[in-house]
């Protein structure tokens, strides 16, 4: 049974679309990444599966429950929304104590998951005296409280310094080896891409990825730097790329070829026989973080999107469509 | 419910909560007391309030007239405690945590109000209690008999129960202004505000005020009915603005999305 599925999924405050006709799948089992810049419509979304807002259009299921019925669900999953949420006077324990009480929860699960995060030793010391790191943990804690089939964690790296960063993807992957399902979102795929084994990409609400990391890995591209030495010889070696299948742009005075490394020698020998030399031949892979960010586009979503209106939505939508990336790689 | 009120309990029960709704109705009616005793016959009516006599000290219901002084003072903490209350779930985030957990949200409202309703009632018994101390230390520095004082049980429960009920209506109205404007601040600023200028000003700009207004109604039900307004009828209207305050917050918490 899959864990989450949308149909087109859609969510409107006034002429804002913060999600629009999203469609998911997401199975049972595993960590998955949900990424998107800031302001895509990640929160948005999680919130609709949580209950906390109404779609404005479309439908969606949480462990086989219609969102529009959380209360068969809740009891199965446990979530960290957005950022750290807790009486600031009152001891982490007492915080738990309340959330277990609210859930008819035994006392002493509050005990086992303070033991899971590592927190066992503050427990009884007031939330306002923790460190953002230990607030995220303690979220962490609350969210895994009804021992859940369903962990939803949005942003629980957000505000965290690297090593706290690490300290909670570690905390990710050991929640991951328990055979229950995690949605992490985060807006930078770099943070949790290792404890990820699937990842779902959205901008502007809309999906733009959804499948495996070792997919995304292999559909990453490389690209080739090429310069001659003489400009007027530019259009010919333009040519000559293109006659041999590849992609090419200039870019700051020279042609960036999508190309394998391995191509770069081709290139070089070819360039030799039609007469031109070469100022300038490098050959680049590209990251997961670049392929993310070629995707997602470089600029803020929420900037974007914030002026979007009715008219301006469909131009957004039809610049999404025209991604590169968009939805490669969909096994959806 | 009860592990809805259990959980709210639990977040009661902070130092601050305690202190500042529990503590500062035990004191106003302590401090009211005191300054009863002291100032006992020496002055007059004053506006909105009145001192009492040496006599009706040392009537039966003399050693909780301290109570009766300080009834608005008690609401004021109620409505401050409720309004926090709800306000904090808004500002601290956790009712995003609350309504994920129970999505029934008008059980959490409900739930809330109960637990804010017994911890109102401990409030009152605080300040019950601190009158009655108040007065029986008071009244040999000040020559007043106690002789009388024996037979008031009755008295003291009735007059604990209005306070008590009137401290629920004030907190009420604390709890629906604080869930609209999701402000503390602007819940004890505006309910405040009202109850104790907006309504004595409208009562004195109008030759014959209705009786139903929050305020009248509210001061009646603390002073167990007043000429204008006797008992039964301020308990009544005391019951409906509790009923509909709790029903409005439990329709604008079922249709509101939580973007908190």
């Amino acid at each position: 049974m899959d864990a989450i599925v949308t149909e087109r999924l859609t969510k409107r405050f006034g002429d804002l679309t913060a999600v629009d006709r999203l469609d998911l799948r997401i199975p049972s089992g595993g960590v998955v990444g949900f990424v998107g810049p800031n302001g895509s419509g990640k929160s948005t979304t999680i919130r609709m599966l949580l209950g906390l807002l109404k779609p404005t259009a479309g439908t969606a299921h949480v462990l086989g429950a219609p969102i529009s019925n959380p209360a068969r669900y809740a009891h199965r999953v446990g979530a960290l929304i957005e950022s750290p949420a807790f009486v600031p006077g009152l001891s982490a324990r007492a915080n738990l104590r309340s959330l277990a009480a609210l859930r008819g929860l035994p006392m002493r699960r509050v005990d086992e998951v303070l033991e899971i995060v590592g927190l066992s030793g503050r427990a009884r010391d007031l939330v306002r005296t923790y460190s953002l790191g230990m607030k995220q943990r303690l979220a962490i804690a609350a969210a895994l409280l009804p021992d859940p089939d369903l962990l939803v964690l949005d942003e629980p790296t957000n505000g965290l310094d690297p090593a706290g960063v690490v300290e909670i993807r570690t905390l990710l992957m050991e929640l991951g080896r328990e055979g229950r399902t995690l949605l992490v979102s985060s807006h930078l795929l770099s943070e949790i891409e290792a404890a990820c084994d699937r990842v779902v990409v959205i901008r502007f609400g809309e999906m733009l990825y959804s499948g495996s990391l070792v997919e995304l890995k292999a559909r990453t591209s490389s690209r080739i730097a090429l310069a001659p030495e003489h400009d007027p010889d530019v259009p010919r070696l333009t040519d000559l790329c293109v006659a041999r299948g590849y992609a090419v742009r200039r870019a700051n005075g020279e042609l960036v070829v999508e190309a394998p490394a391995e191509a770069a020698a081709e290139l070089n020998r070819a360039a030799a026989q039609a007469g031109i030399t070469l100022r300038k031949l490098v050959a680049s892979e590209q990251s997961l973080e670049d392929a993310f960010l070629r995707m997602t586009g470089a600029d803020a979503g929420g900037d974007r999107r914030a002026r979007t209106g009715p008219g301006a939505r469909a131009a957004h939508g039809s610049r999404g469509r025209t991604a590169p990336a968009r939805k490669e790689g969909h096994d959806a | 419910m009860l592990r809805i009120m259990r959980s709210e309990i639990i977040r009661l029960m902070r130092p601050s909560l305690i202190v500042g709704g529990i503590g500062s109705m035990a004191g106003a009616s302590g401090v009211a007391t005191l300054i009863g005793f002291a100032a006992a016959g020496k002055s007059g009516p004053g506006p909105g309030q009145y001192i009492p006599t040496e006599a009706a000290l040392a009537a039966p219901d003399g050693y909780i007239a301290g109570l009766m002084l300080a009834a608005n003072l008690i609401g004021i903490a109620a409505l401050t405690v409720w309004a926090i209350a709800t306000a904090t779930d808004f500002s601290s985030g956790m009712v995003r945590l609350l309504a994920q957990a129970e999505p029934r949200r008008w059980r959490l409202i409900v739930g809330k109000v109960l637990a804010l309703v017994l911890f109102t009632l401990v409030g009152a018994l605080a300040a019950t209690l601190a009158a009655a101390g108040t007065a029986a230390a008071c009244a040999p520095a000040f020559g007043i008999s106690t002789s009388a004082w024996a037979d008031a049980v009755p008295t003291l429960l009735e007059t604990f129960r209005n306070v008590a009920l009137a401290a629920t209506a004030w907190g009420a109205i604390g709890l629906l202004i604080a869930l609209v404007t999701r402000s503390a601040g602007v819940a004890i600023a505006v309910g405040i505000g009202y109850l104790v200028v907006l309504e004595n000003m409208i009562v004195a700009a109008i030759s014959e005020p209705p009786k139903w207004l929050l305020g009248t109604t509210l001061t009646a039900l603390a002073a167990g009915g007043t000429p204008a307004v006797p008992f039964e009828t301020a308990a009544w209207q005391g019951l409906a603005y509790i009923v509909g305050c709790v029903l409005a917050a439990v329709a604008v918490t079922h249709f509101r999305e939580i973007t908190d």
